[in-house]
């Protein structure tokens, strides 16, 4: 089996292949049964695509690494290239079929060594079925749009469509027609002389996906209370799920700028750095709100530097979740900026800056004086550019 | 004249659009953008910690694994080779600086792996914090100081993970006084270790640094170790091996304070809440390992209105969305146990729930493993649960000791508990402490999954002998006779 786990590989998704095939290998191939190669995804959008040739015939051996086939799809032309050594055993769809659906079987490969005359071929059918038993004549019959989906567990023939309220978790009476017998309930069933049909007709299923279980058997035997069933299930479909129950919210948290305006209120003396800056600039009264709205933009900008400035040393020993824990978070308001311009007229002369600090903060304080270092130099900038 | 500065201040954030965006690439994040890639979607995943995997791969299960199967092996050889007949010459001894290498090899190639899995499957990487804009737009800081990102996504993951619980009063310096993550980094082998905390991961931690020399002392506040979900049998049988490997444990102890001393050292005193005195000692090393927080600082959650419950996890639908259908939250930031199995099943369920509308996670069935020595695991329910729900059960056990794979292993601790339904005999439980206990569970999960019997598990064969043996033994010890008992 785990030979054909990796049989081929396609040039640039090979794991896409692999994991497709892998997938129905329980269901396609028996022991000496031929392996279906179905059309692999060549990416992750593609759906379909067109044989273009195949570059080896049937009955031919193929080493690892030998380009199978070429495939087209809408983007471009790819060959297909064997990781394994193997046998290219039949092939379902000639050179030039187009449309081939992503995981349609387009050939059956077998095993280095086998006989591909004496080959089972798994049916095509079958192939979505669980318990699929494959079939000795090799009559390909390749079922594009069934076998386009994922293979799933459930049987897709009409008659038997109304197993599929067997969706996951809920607990329904008809056992899923299409299961292997767990081994306590054959037994339990050929001792009691009911056959397969008949149990899985008559006895109401409280296993996973209608699964018949032990239990449902013997409470059908009247050898336990008959709903004793039903009520483990039920406590096991409980607990399958999350309890999002009765959860309390904490309270809103205040964003951030609100949190910033009301932790100012504080009876303890509040700890500023303030320095007054020397402007000297003229500022008409028309140019005053643009004026003000730079200094703002420098402020803010100047925070961005103060703030991003790593001023814990690094250590090997550290790690940047555990800073984040220990650390004020990157973003926590280590301090408020205030300003006042102190004008005669039109002129500006000077700028008091005041910073109050957060003290929740260890770095607050040398934040704050980096901000003012940098506020220093962005301000004189920004006023030589202003003269000019 | 005054505008020249703002242009320049404005440029200065990039773009993107995608389908859906992750943040956090720890177990949970990246396997959902991993997911979502696959199954067609134009996937972003934004990780701050400079490298991927999260707090599993980085500095909790991978490097904890590491240290843990590396220092068994240099117990074993110290302690046991020459009864199993291998002389070695010259000293046995650690090698702290190798230890640790080992380590980070591992560690690096995993979180490596992930980023090429990236590559492959095209999800792009941003390497920054990423903080809600508004409910469709996410910034990336870059940690490498290059321009801020704005993201706009028609699905939003989040996936912000955990970090250790802080104990109040107590500062860590990740030199004397550690979390988890210092513990794994640790410079010399301590002489006395404290640990605060009998959970899985101060045990795990404290029977590596046991097995390398440490004293290890754990304080657990609790009267049992193990935890939450430990088998009451499991636990007193665990702390009864590792009491006998060395390790000193102090139930019902409530710590109160721990600080460093001028000799380089920490005092730690607790009160013995059997007898009430205030008891004192002394460690090189503390670990406090009281436990794991959803953490979702950084986020900027609060501005878009998301709503935390009072242990600040993020509340979620069973669907894994928050109060926007379309930003959803999994792993460790919200509800349901902290373990990267269940975070990653989450991610693939979140991711289907946005391509099909159903996805699947059973959470009666998410195994449980300490990778101590013996291993400890389970799934399922234990005794004590069943009792609450009142459920008839039985229970079957099968010790390793009378297993012959154990005894030819010189490996013969602990034992495997299985719980089923009283009369439907339906596997409702399995506990296992013994050699290989974790890789076993697995056999049980499936079990569990199907809906079987105690009797579909002993009439499956299993290969002898392998320690799976023990595994059939006790599920048939729950009926029926044990044969090799
Ligand atoms: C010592 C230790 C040992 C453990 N051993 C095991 C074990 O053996 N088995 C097991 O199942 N579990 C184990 N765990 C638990 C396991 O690590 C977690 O359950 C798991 O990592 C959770 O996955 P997650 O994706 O939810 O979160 P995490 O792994 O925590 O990942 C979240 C990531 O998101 C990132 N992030 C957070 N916020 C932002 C943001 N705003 N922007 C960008 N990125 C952000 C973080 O940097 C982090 O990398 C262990 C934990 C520890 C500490």
């Amino acid at each position: 089996m785990f030979r054909a786990r990796s049989v081929l590989k396609s040039v640039n998704v090979s794991s896409k292949i692999v994991l497709r095939q892998s997938r129905y290998l329980h269901s396609s191939r028996s022991i000496l049964a031929a392996t279906t190669f179905d059309m692999p995804a060549m990416s992750p959008t593609m759906e379909s695509g067109a044989i273009v040739e195949w570059k080896i015939k049937e009955g031919d051996r193929f080493n690892s690494g030998d380009s199978l086939l070429e495939i087209e799809t809408d983007k471009s032309t790819i060959s297909v290239d064997a990781i394994d050594d193997g046998i290219l055993a039949k092939i379902i769809l000639p050179d030039g079929t187009k449309d081939i659906p992503v995981g349609t079987p387009i050939a059956f490969m077998a095993e280095d060594g086998d006989d591909i005359n004496t080959l089972e071929y798994p049916s095509l059918d079958a192939k979505n079925a669980t318990n699929a038993v494959p079939e000795s004549t090799p009559v390909p019959k390749p079922t594009p749009t069934q076998a386009a989906k994922e293979p799933v567990a459930e049987p897709t023939s009409i008659s038997e469509n109304k197993t599929k309220s067997h969706s996951e978790g809920s607990i329904s009476n008809t056992a899923n027609p299409n299961q292997v017998l767990f081994p306590s309930v054959e037994l339990l069933l050929t001792e009691n002389k009911i056959s397969k049909e008949d149990a899985l007709k008559n006895i109401p299923a409280t296993g996973p996906h209608g699964r018949l279980l032990k239990g449902d058997v013997l409470a059908y035997l009247g050898k336990i209370p008959k709903d004793l069933n039903s009520s483990i299930a039920s406590y096991l479909k409980k607990t399958s799920h999350l309890d999002l129950s009765n959860i309390e919210l904490r309270k809103p948290v205040e964003s951030k700028s609100e949190s910033s305006k009301s932790s100012a209120p504080t009876t303890k003396p509040k700890v500023v750095v303030s320095e007054t800056l020397p402007v000297n600039i003229e500022v008409r009264y028309s140019q005053m709100n643009a004026f003000k709205s730079a200094l703002s933009e420098i402020i803010e900008i100047t925070e961005h530097q103060a703030y991003a400035e790593n001023i814990i040393p690094a250590s090997d020993l550290d790690d940047p979740l555990f800073d984040e824990i220990i650390a004020p978070a990157r973003n926590a308001d280590r301090f408020t900026v205030t300003y006042k311009l102190n004008t005669d007229e039109c002129d500006v002369e000077s700028l008091d800056l005041e910073l109050t600090l957060n003290e929740k903060c260890f770095d607050a304080k040398d934040r704050a004086e980096l901000f003012v270092k940098y506020f220093k130099a962005n301000l004189a900038e920004f006023l030589k550019d202003s003269d000019k | 004249m005054l505008r020249s500065f703002s242009t320049t201040a404005r440029n200065a954030t990039k773009t993107a659009k995608h389908d859906v965006v992750v943040i956090g690439g720890g177990p949970g994040g990246y396997v959902a953008a991993i997911k979502a890639a696959q199954l067609g979607f134009n996937t972003a995943c934004i990780e701050k910690r400079g490298a991927l995997g999260g707090t599993c791969l980085n500095v909790g299960c991978i490097p904890s694994k590491a240290l843990l199967n590396n220092s068994h092996l240099f117990h074993q050889v110290k302690h046991e080779a020459s009864k199993r007949g291998i002389d070695i010459s010259g000293d046995v001894k650690p090698n702290l600086g190798n230890l640790m290498k080992a380590k980070e090899t591992a560690v690096k190639q995993l979180t490596g792996g992930i980023e090429m899995l990236f590559k492959k499957n095209g999800v792009t990487y941003y390497k920054g914090n990423g903080s809600f804009v508004d409910e469709h737009q996410v910034k990336v800081d870059p940690i490498d100081g290059s321009e801020d990102s704005i993201l706009t996504a028609n699905n939003i993951i989040i996936a912000t993970g955990s970090e250790p619980s802080p104990f109040p009063g107590i500062e860590i310096d990740q030199e004397k006084i550690v979390d988890s993550t210092g513990a794994l980094s640790l410079k010399e082998i301590p002489k006395r270790l404290a640990i605060i905390g009998g959970g899985i991961i101060g045990l795990e931690m404290g029977s590596v640094w046991s097995r390398l020399g440490s004293e290890v002392t754990v304080l657990e506040f609790q009267k049992a170790i193990g935890g939450a979900g430990m088998d009451a049998e499991v636990s007193k049988a665990t702390q009864k091996f590792l009491s006998k490997q060395g390790l000193k444990f102090q139930l019902g102890a409530k710590v109160v304070s721990a600080v460093k001393n001028s000799n380089g050292e920490v005092d730690i005193e607790f009160e013995d809440t059997k007898s009430g005195k205030i008891e004192k000692i002394q460690a090189d090393v503390l670990l406090v390992a009281v436990g794991r927080r959803p953490y979702s600082s950084n986020l900027n959650a609060e501005k878009i209105g998301l709503d935390f419950d009072k242990r600040n996890r993020v509340v979620i639908d069973s669907e894994y969305k928050t109060k926007f259908s379309h930003i959803q939250c999994i792993g460790d930031v919200t509800f349901g146990p902290m373990l990267a199995h269940k975070a990653e099943e989450e991610g693939i369920a979140a991711v289907e729930y946005i391509k099909t509308g159903h996805g699947h996670v059973n959470y009666a069935n998410i195994p449980a493993v300490m990778y101590s020595h013996p291993e400890v695991a389970w799934v399922g329910k234990n005794e004590e649960e069943l009792k609450e729900a009142g459920i008839k059960y039985k229970t079957g056990k099968f010790p390793f000791i009378a297993n012959s794979r154990a005894k030819t292993n010189m490996d013969t601790e602990g034992f495997v508990k299985f719980i089923a339904d009283a009369e439907t005999q339906r596997v409702l439980g399995v506990h296992i402490i013994g050699p290989n206990a974790g890789e076993m569970i697995a056999e049980a999960g499936l079990a569990i999954e199907y809906g079987a019997s105690c009797e579909d598990i002993y009439r499956t064969c299993h290969a002898h002998p392998t320690l799976s043996e023990a595994f059939k033994e006790a599920a048939m010890a729950v009926f029926d006779k044990p044969v090799n008992f």
